[in-house]
């Protein structure tokens, strides 16, 4: 009996101390064994790269941008589309939350940067990069939601993150995670971690390699001049639902940010337009900043890919073999497009595509079946070719441009004249450039400040496309309203199932989400939602 | 009492027929000479009878040659010829079999009549009545309480088992399962001719002793053991046939490119320019086309399931064995998909000495799994049901080269030929899986024991998928390859002292203390590669592949120390307490939070052993009162969740793939065990020797909930694992079973079983986007609520905001959706619950007939009050956008203004707002599960005797669910209103189609 105690006692014994239940970690990074050398503040800022590559954020920024205004339809019967969104729709969730998320990475991967003791000009550098990212985001982000958050650290604990308990003390909701903050505020906190971008991130080389898609000192050059742009155009008041006029001396920054650009380069208008967007040609001269995306032949299933080829090629065709069938431009936008710079525009078979060459050698023409309206084809590269390298619809390898040399260019031309009295030849020197490449007869003084105000509000339209823009630029000049009429489509392109009548200001605004309203009782809906 | 009963019996003597009749007495006394009040007497064929006094006395009016019965709760039944005896003395032998039944209990065992707490015993007898495949299906409506939903009627499907209730929102609701003491997670590949008994423990009070995983109850399995004796050899074998019970009911060709064209009509589209326009065979008129492809008649097959077990067993008093050998074949409804699984089973205990013996368990499993689908197997969103109902029924198989059509269904196209993925598309399981348990037991003295027993469980798992460049997802890649190995090891030391004794005659106690260590380490292997030169070598070669994608590997680890303790005492067998300790600790939890502690207290007070009750027995044979209280835990949560996780977010920069870390989760110190405390009263009863009934009531609080809550978005986390909020479950169980009539010839008998559960949420904290709901069951979703279909013009104008734009820009014909808040605009905040999972009662009813060597079993099964969220439905039945295949159901029932009475709005309205009118449905049903018609044939040369049985299951099911079969549960994961565990309860997701099956058994013992 005395054994069999002793016995009983050691095994019990054996398992006694605590060690025994620690928490071994193989696989996983956690803080344990995370963040503590130089390499990880590395490896983390890539981890926000990964954060913007987010598939669903671009999709749903690409089609609010353009279903929206108008320049696209969707087979599906999408709230941008049906301009029945409310702050129940899905898409809208994406585009705040996903948002919100790359923010926290960047801030995470910041703070962790300044208490660093990594090399002073590689820590400035990774700053100057995580600093690009978060203004980008909140660039975004303030122009969607207008009265918003303004998140500028990581939750020190998860306390923080929680939604407060209903009936909770008012204090708690003046955490920077809870708490509005006035537009402006938001504003001069990205123009001051684009600034800081600017002087300390390099010049872009385009040499191939680690550093092409990185954010690279033009990148926050030309993003200042967006921004500025942004404030001199109009501001829809969250609060009272009107139209606010802009701040008018907010031009002269942008032609300046614009000089930077065009004066020290390294940046120029690829010579062929159709090469922009070339997958083989990623980050060539003419692209200041764009999210990266590869296909899976070039470095196995990774889950590198993009969804732009997918959601804008022609399902089940030849041409694009992995697709779902989404969107396609809309007839009358096409319409205007072609009446206005017609087929020869050496844009137009980049940007639509009307016709293909299917396997059998039988030319398939738009009209019918799957391909009833022309569709998009900026971000299907290898045009007429298969692209067979897709493994799958998320697949695609094409990048999403963010900002690209020519948009400069026209923000250049479009600041000099709201500054000036008159056009003279500088004012027009870059909308020239742009309508140069395409083909189009140049502009020619003399010209009216209003006729150039329009010239270069239709070359935005025409060049910039499909890019991410279309909503933006009518949010700042106030012509929605204007481009919804223009593009009212009765051939099935956009499908609206409101009234013009019911078009009101409240469009220039995005609703926040029910689910951001529900984790914070203290948000403010946008005025007109 | 005494009196009324006295004179029934008077009244009964005065009646009796006049013979010459004697009177007989004398004393009834157990083995040990005590008497024992209370004992039926009768006389076989004859209405009169006696009942012992406290004295153990007895006396009645008999004729010569009347054969005298003995009964007793507990004893055997004795017959004696009663020939001119004076008086007649008769010492009953305790029946081991009946009452006083063994039953296993954590750690140990107790008798049936001493347990407190509440626990259902299934004995292989229940197990095996139904001809089914796994442990789970044989638990359906065998014990009260235990709610078992089949997650896909696929060859080699699991099932999901809840006990009392969901007690848990993030962590797994499913019990503990304990097979030969070893805890595991699953024994769906354990034969269930190889369960001798299975007990689930329901109550706190009994599983409290496995402590932080006590929470969702206990299932005890214990295997079937040699027994002393000759060697005993069975075996027995059945085949079933399958076919598809019940049909979605989809269009035929010709219905649907006529629908497809009114609908791209009714969406502006120009009639020259609609899709099915005869402009190629592909593009067939409506006019032309026929009838065209029935998909799912291509799909499905006739199923089979070959199942044979060989069973040996015997041995001395001091080596027992019993070894079995299992096979099992199933060839499923929808083709391509198989299973089969070959097992081999050892026991054998042996006495060393007298104080030491010696037990092993083993069991072997290897199963071979084929899934037909690509990568999620028959169901799920891209299964080959799904493909089926999207693929274009105006397409033929093939086309005319011989190779796969593939659909051009617009929104579908390029999808894969469901035939092509049945027939071409290789997806293969491998499961080896050895579970076995080695175990010491010295008995150093009289009443006392220890144990120590090492064990475990080891498994394999292998899947190998291989895409054929024949088909669409293989062909422009030339074929695509992966492979992945899974591997779990998992040890299980036990250490139990035990202490048995009885003092004073009176006082029994059984007092049990151990300590038990486990840990389990995972690691997997994954590769996949592209670009094959041949499609011959499947994934049987991967490094003749062109392309790789990148290799992935993970391990894992876990482990939990506990420290256990019992008591156990019983009073004359009539007051029984029992009180247990159980100290947990975790790794799963932060430091300081890792140890839980346990208790539980319970008992029962045997009322029908009291005097007073000495002369009721004859009506009430026994009654028995539990109550019991205990503390249990759920430490169920996925590995590593209290520290922060970054995750790989790798990034491309030129060409070049950069490896990239991300936070993906916020550290979580606090995190501790979540702590379900649970009451339980009952009684057992059993009344006029016809009817054992057992009520039970009981309520379980869970605090500190386990919840993966939304966190607020603007952290950067979109989740979190925190212990917040409290869940109440309360339910009643209530089973009968009833001897209707138990003649030597015939025996009628009824077994009814009825579970009531209500689930609420008590309280939660810090849910974000409040996707549970405080005061709601769990399961409850909210949406929006629709009250018809905007009719007419004057309807849409009265549906409209002040400005006269109609809500939501709705249009005649559209659903019309409450505004609840009256804002004039349908969002977020119009949205309550309306969808409720949870049933309100379950009930099962088992009948049983004998006659002579003809048995027939019914046993009926139903559910009722729950809801069903059809999700095939909304795709089947909407047409926003037609993207598949749809239900007949639409055919002329669309809004139209000459049909405004249409179930469903017009064609091309938003589906959203009607998934509450159209979608949620009502999921009761009462199936008769199975029905069993067998004969035992007489002993015959070698045979013992032999047992030949037909029987036929899911015959037929009484609902108004429009799905393929009410009773559904998507794999959890598989979630559709979000991505928790435990949401996708009730939604039936192209669910596997429930066969109806035809089964012949036959059973031999030698």
């Amino acid at each position: 009996m005395k054994n069999i105690f002793i016995l009983s006692l050691t095994l019990s014994l054996l398992f006694s101390c605590n060690d025994v239940l620690d928490e071994e970690v193989f696989s996983s990074v956690t803080n344990e064994n995370f963040f503590q050398t130089e390499n990880d503040a590395i490896v983390g800022a890539i981890g926000v790269y990964d954060g913007l590559q987010n598939n669903n954020y671009w999709y749903q920024q690409f089609i609010m941008c353009e279903l929206l205004p108008g320049s696209m339809g969707h087979f599906w019967n999408q709230n941008f589309n049906t301009l029945t969104y409310t702050n129940n729709t899905g898409g809208l969730w994406a585009l705040w939350e996903q948002g919100y998320k790359v923010i926290g990475r960047a801030n995470s991967v910041i703070s962790v940067l300044e208490n660093s003791s990594l090399e002073e000009d590689l820590k400035n550098q990774l700053l100057g990069e995580m600093r690009y990212i978060r203004g980008m985001v909140y660039f975004n982000t303030v122009r969607m939601f207008g009265h918003i958050p303004l998140v500028t650290s990581v939750p020190e604990s998860i306390e923080d993150a929680v939604t407060p308990q209903e009936g909770a003390d008012e204090s708690v909701y003046e955490s920077q995670f809870l708490k509005q903050v006035d537009r402006t505020e938001v504003y001069n906190f990205i123009i001051e971690d684009l600034l800081f971008a600017e002087s300390n991130l390099p010049v872009a080389t385009f040499t191939n390699g680690v550093d092409n898609g990185r954010a690279r000192k033009g990148s926050a050059t030309a993003l200042l001049a967006k921004v500025y742009l942004t404030q001199a155009g109009l501001q829809y008041n969250y609060v009272t639902g009107t139209l606010d006029q802009g701040d008018a001396s907010k031009w002269a920054k942008v032609v300046e940010k614009c000089e930077d650009l065009i004066n020290s380069g390294p940046y120029s208008l690829e010579p062929n337009f159709a090469d922009i967007f070339k997958n083989e040609n990623d980050n060539n001269e003419e692209i200041i900043f764009s999210v990266q995306y590869l296909e899976s032949s070039v470095a196995g299933v990774t889950g590198e890919g993009g969804q732009l080829g997918a959601r804008t090629g022609i399902n089940g065709s030849d041409i694009t073999p992995y697709s779902w069938k989404q969107v396609f431009s809309n007839k009358s936008f096409f319409d205007q497009w072609v009446d206005a710079n017609g087929t020869s525009d050496n844009r137009f078979s980049t940007t639509y595509l009307t016709s293909y060459v299917d396997n059998d050698g039988v030319v398939v023409n738009y009209g019918s079946g799957n391909f009833i309206h022309p569709h998009i084809w900026k971000f299907i590269s290898d045009d007429n070719n298969p692209d067979i390298n897709a493994l799958g619809a998320t697949d695609y390898g094409d990048n999403t441009v963010y900002l690209r040399y020519a948009d400069v260019l026209l923000m250049h031309s479009e600041a000099l004249n709201e500054i000036n009295g008159t056009p003279d030849n500088n004012t027009i020197s870059g909308i020239n450039q742009v309508r140069q490449r395409a083909g189009q007869p140049l502009i020619t003084l003399p010209i009216s400040k209003e006729d150039l105000r329009d010239a270069i509000w239709n070359e935005r339209k025409w060049e910039l496309v499909y890019e991410g823009h279309y909503f933006y630029d009518c949010q700042r000049t106030g012509r929605l309203k204007e481009e919804i009429e223009l593009n009212w489509d009765t051939n099935g392109g956009t499908v609206r199932q409101i009234t013009l009548a019911a078009i009101t200001d409240k469009f220039y605004i995005l609703p926040i989400h029910f689910n951001a309203l529900s984790s914070n009782s203290s948000l403010d809906q946008n005025a007109g939602w | 009492m005494n009196l009324k009963l006295i004179t029934i019996f008077l009244c009964c003597f005065s009646f009796a027929p006049l013979m010459a009749q004697q009177t007989i007495s004398g004393i009834i006394t157990d083995e040990t000479k005590q008497p024992l009040p209370g004992v039926n007497i009768t006389v076989k064929g004859d209405i009169i009878g006696a009942v012992t006094d406290f004295d153990g006395k007895y006396s009645l009016q008999i004729s010569s040659g009347q054969v005298l019965v003995f009964s007793f709760v507990g004893f055997k039944t004795q017959e004696i010829v009663f020939e001119n005896q004076k008086s007649l003395s008769v010492v009953m032998h305790e029946d081991a079999a009946k009452l006083d039944e063994v039953v296993v209990i954590g750690y140990g065992t107790a008798k049936k009549s001493d347990l407190t707490g509440s626990i259902a015993s299934v004995s292989s007898e229940q197990l095996t009545i139904r001809p089914v495949q796994s442990i789970g299906d044989a638990l359906q409506g065998q014990a009260t309480g235990v709610q078992v939903r089949t997650n896909s009627a696929a060859p080699g499907g699991s099932t999901s088992v809840v006990i009392r209730g969901q007690n848990s929102v993030n962590s797994s609701s499913s019990p503990l399962y304990v097979l030969d003491g070893i805890p595991l997670s699953n024994i769906d590949n354990i034969s269930v001719e190889d369960i001798e008994s299975i007990e689930v423990l329901k109550d706190a009070s009994s599983t409290a002793i496995y402590g932080s995983r006590g929470a969702n109850g206990v299932i005890l399995i214990t295997s079937k053991q040699g027994k002393v004796g000759k060697m005993k050899v069975s075996y027995a074998t059945r085949f079933t046939a399958q076919s598809i019970g019940n049909d979605l009911n989809l269009m035929n060709a010709q219905e649907f490119t006529e629908f497809h064209t009114a609908w791209e009509i009714a969406g502006n589209a120009d009639p020259s320019d609609v899709f099915y326009n005869g402009s190629s065979p592909s593009r067939p008129s409506p006019l032309t086309v026929g009838e065209g492809t029935d998909w799912f008649d291509q799909i499905t097959t006739t199923g089979f399931i070959k199942n044979h077990q060989i069973s040996i067993s015997g041995g001395s008093e001091t080596n027992r064995s019993s070894v079995s050998l299992n096979y099992l074949d199933h060839e499923g409804i929808v083709k391509g998909g198989s299973y089969d699984r070959f097992g081999i089973r050892l026991a054998n205990q042996m006495d060393v000495t007298p104080w030491l013996s010696t037990a092993v368990n083993l069991f072997v499993t290897h199963e071979n799994k084929n899934s037909s689908g690509e990568n999620t197997g028959t169901s799920g969103s891209t299964g080959t049901i799904n493909q089926a109902i999207k693929m274009s029924p105006a397409l033929p198989v093939y086309n005319e080269d011989g190779t796969y059509t593939a659909n051009n269904l617009p929104g579908s196209e390029g999808i894969e030929n469901p035939l092509a993925i049945v027939n071409e598309i290789e997806n293969e399981t491998k499961n080896w899986d050895i579970i076995g348990n080695f175990n010491i037991t010295i008995k150093p003295f009289k009443n006392f024991s220890f144990k120590t027993s090492l064990g475990g469980n080891y498994n394999n798992y292998k899947q190998g998928t291989y895409n054929p460049s024949t088909t669409i997802t293989g062909g422009l890649i030339n074929g695509r390859a992966s492979i992945e190995n899974r591997n779990t090891s998992h040890l299980v030391n036990e250490n139990i002292f035990s202490y048995n004794t009885i003092f004073k005659e009176k006082h029994k106690l059984d007092i049990v203390a151990g300590a038990t260590y486990e840990e389990e380490v995972y690691e997997d292997f994954s590769v996949s590669a592209t670009d094959f030169f041949t499609d011959a070598f499947g994934y049987n070669n991967i490094d003749s592949a062109g392309e790789f994608g990148t290799p992935k590997s993970n391990k894992t680890k876990w482990q939990l120390l506990s420290y256990l303790g019992r008591v156990n005492y019983s009073l004359d067998r009539k007051y029984l307490l029992s009180a247990s300790v159980r100290y947990d600790g975790s790794s799963r939890f932060g430091e300081g939070n890792k140890w839980g502690f346990f208790p539980a207290a319970s008992g029962a007070w045997v009322v029908s052993s009291e005097d007073f009750m000495a002369n009721a027995r004859n009506t009430i044979n026994t009654l028995k009162f539990r109550v019991g209280w205990g503390k249990t835990g759920n430490q169920n949560i996925g590995l590593y969740q209290s520290l922060a996780v970054f995750g790989l977010a790798n990034y491309p920069l030129g060409d070049a793939i950069e490896s990239g870390v991300a936070a993906s989760r916020l550290a979580n110190i606090d995190l501790r065990w979540e702590t379900t405390e649970s009451i339980n009263v009952g009684l057992d009863t059993k009344l006029f020797n016809t009817v054992d009934l057992s009520v039970d009531y009981y309520e379980k609080t869970t605090t500190d909930l386990l919840l993966n809550v939304s966190l607020v978005e603007t952290s950067g986390f979109a989740n979190a694992l925190l212990n917040t909020g409290e869940l109440q479950n309360k339910g009643f169980e209530i089973s009968a079973d009833t001897k209707l009539v138990n003649n030597k010839n015939f025996k009628a008998n009824i077994k009814t079983e009825l579970f009531l559960n209500k689930n609420e949420i008590i309280s939660l904290d810090g849910d974000a986007t409040q996707q549970w709901k405080v005061g709601e069951s769990l399961g409850a979703k909210i949406g929006y609520i629709s009250d018809g279909i905007i009719q007419n013009q004057a309807e849409l104008d009265a549906y409209s905001d002040s400005n006269g734009n109609p809500i939501n820009g709705a249009s005649i014909g559209d659903e019309r959706a409450v505004d609840l808040n009256g804002d004039d605009v349908i969002d977020g905040y119009d949205q309550v619950v309306t969808f409720d999972p949870n049933p309100d009662f379950s009930y099962a009813i088992g009948l049983n007939f004998e006659y002579k060597r003809v048995a027939l079993d019914l046993f009926f099964y139903g559910v009722q009050g729950n809801q069903i969220y059809n999700q095939t439905a909304t795709y089947l039945r909407s047409t926003e956008i037609i993207r598949s295949n749809l239900s007949t159901d639409l055919i002329d029932n669309y809004w139209t203004p000459t049909n405004p009475d249409a179930k469903y709005p017009r064609l091309t309205a938003p589906t959203i707002y009607s998934q509450q009118r159209l979608n949620i449905e009502d999921g009761s049903f009462l199936r008769l599960q199975n029905i069993r018609l067998g004969y035992t044939l007489p002993a015959l040369g070698p045979f013992n005797n032999a047992s030949l049985y037909i029987s036929a299951q899911n015959v037929f099911t009484i609902t108004k669910y429009s799905g393929f079969d009410p009773d559904v549960n998507s794999t959890p994961g598989d979630g559709t209103f979000t991505n928790n565990g435990n949401d996708s309860f009730g939604v039936d997701r192209n669910a596997y189609p429930v066969p109806q099956s035809f089964t012949l058994g036959l059973q031999v013992n030698f």
